[in-house]
């Protein structure tokens, strides 16, 4: 059993699990936005209420749940995909063709990445000051 | 490529921008009710920042800090932008010349270096327009109380309130402050053009390359870059890829795949006597042995390939080998896998491929072997 494909597959998946939090930024704080809530006000709640969680507080105050619940969800699913990747990895040493299948969700988990962080860019101003009526 | 040009106008083109930086900041800080000392003892005092969810560039804390004393007056977004402006030409070139090297249009960096020189006075002597309207509006304000020269707090003081992490900077400037939502309005503007830029920026990097391999002729073939060591000369291929040959097509895809074959109709000839070859394609690379041939008689393929099984089978006898064959239309499968070796023989119609090759390019050879249609499953 060769378990040189697992390790890099999942030292690579850790990478892109850094690296999705990094790109994927934007839609966290678009949820907090979506709630009407600017990055401070987050703060300042979150050193108010340290024990309240702030999901259901977003939800709770916002005047676009649905919007807010997507945003939250979105997030969580888009930073979790690395994770499944490395469970793909754990198959490779006793699996080895599926390696072709490995490769290609790394590629393509790149490309997701690079384009959610240039679409960050151009999205995430416009809207934050839409429902906030704040520049961050 | 032309290294030299581009180097000297990127350096003549930073040294100005740094300068014109250096000189137009002045008026900026006198936008803000501040001198450039105070400006300096700001960023002095802002080496160590102990609110570590701000931003930690110094020069980026001065320009908000200049933004809110300013009261989001109009005057200081306009010299802001000018600053700006005089940085433009560099970063401008920058892309420029990114654009010339993809599209090898040399014979312009000279010329665009010196569009941007024109650009870069431009925008400075307009800058230096603007500055002395700014000096004459503020001096006033300078010798007047209500500039206060910048005084950092001391450490007892930041003490006092350590929960606040936003301390509210008091408006200080000597322009009129905008209304809150004007103010907003006027960051989201200045903030979100710098994101498209870099947007626009990263959109050339990427589009470039598509581009230049579309629309540029190419200097040289793939074959080509990729020449074979041998004295075999590659395969001619002049044909459209719609009317390629198999033989020509199975040249090309291995070379795509980093396997670069030679033309070895002598030598396979040599190899195998006794039978007709009317192309044939060898790789022998780091332990992948390939062997692509085109015989002149179906008969002779048939005899050919139960030869090879029968040497493949006895290479490798001894390990107990998994067979697996297969057949569809017109064409037949033998391989054999063994704990460190995968081989399989081909053959369809006049066409033989015979491949052996170690473990760590055995899923390779197998995922090869289905994407030609030869292989169930892999």
């Amino acid at each position: 059993m060769d378990i040189t494909l697992f390790v890099i597959n999942t030292v690579i998946c850790a990478i892109f699990w850094l690296l999705s939090r990094l790109c994927c930024a934007w839609i966290g704080h678009l949820c907090e936005a979506s709630a009407g809530q600017t990055i401070r006000d987050v703060e300042q709640h979150a050193s108010q209420f340290p024990q309240e969680k702030l999901f259901p507080w977003l939800m709770r105050i916002s005047p676009r749940p649905r919007l807010t619940a997507l945003f939250h969800y979105l997030f969580r699913g888009l930073t979790s995909l690395p994770l499944l990747g490395m469970i793909v990895g754990i198959t490779l040493p006793f699996v080895p063709a599926w390696e072709v299948y490995a490769r290609y969700l790394i590629n393509a988990m790149f490309v997701l990445y690079m384009v959610l962080f240039v679409l960050g860019l151009v999205l995430f101003d416009p809207l934050h000051y839409r429902w906030t009526g704040k520049y961050r | 490529m032309p290294g030299e040009p581009v180097l000297i106008s990127l350096f003549v083109l930073f040294a100005l921008s740094f300068l014109s930086d250096k000189l137009l900041s002045r008026y900026l800080y006198m936008t803000a009710g501040l001198k450039p000392a105070d400006a300096q003892m700001y960023l002095w005092t802002r080496t160590e920042d102990h609110h570590m969810h701000r931003n930690r560039d110094r020069h980026e804390q001065l320009w908000a800090w200049m933004e809110q004393r300013s009261g989001y007056a109009k005057e200081f977004y306009t010299m802001s932008r000018y600053c700006s402006l005089t940085n433009l030409p560099v970063k401008l070139y920058f892309v420029g010349v990114m654009v010339i090297f993809a599209t090898r249009l040399y014979q312009y960096t000279w010329a665009l270096g010196a569009a941007m020189l024109v650009l870069w006075a431009m925008f400075t002597l307009l800058g230096f327009r603007y500055g002395k309207y700014i000096q004459a509006e503020t001096a006033d304000f300078f010798d007047s109380s209500r500039y206060k020269p910048y005084r950092p707090k001391r450490e007892n003081e930041e003490e006092e309130n350590p929960e606040d992490p936003y301390e509210d900077i008091p408006y200080a400037g000597p322009f009129e402050a905008a209304e809150p939502e004007v103010a907003q309005r006027r960051r989201f503007r200045r903030g979100y053009t710098q994101k498209l830029f870099v947007v626009a920026v990263v959109l050339v990097f990427l589009v470039l390359p598509m581009l230049s391999s579309k629309f540029l002729p190419t200097t040289s073939t793939p074959e080509a870059t990729t020449a074979p060591t041998s004295e075999a000369p590659a395969p001619e291929v002049s044909d459209p890829p719609s009317v390629l040959s198999d033989f020509q097509a199975m040249y090309q895809r291995l070379d795509k795949e980093g396997f670069p074959p030679v033309n070895a109709v002598g030598q396979l000839s040599e190899t195998y006597p006794g039978i007709t070859l009317s192309d044939a394609l060898l790789v022998d690379y780091e332990g992948m042995h390939m062997e692509y041939m085109v015989l002149t008689q179906e008969s002779q393929a048939q005899s050919l390939a139960q030869g090879l099984q029968q040497q493949l089978y006895e290479l490798v006898a001894a390990q107990n080998p998994q067979v697996t064959e297969e057949s569809g239309e017109g064409y037949t499968l033998y391989a054999l896998e063994t704990q460190g070796n995968y081989g399989a023989v081909v053959q369809d119609g006049t066409k033989i491929f015979y491949a052996y090759c170690p473990d760590y390019d055995t899923t390779w050879l197998k995922w090869f072997l289905y994407d030609l249609g030869y292989l169930s499953t892999f």
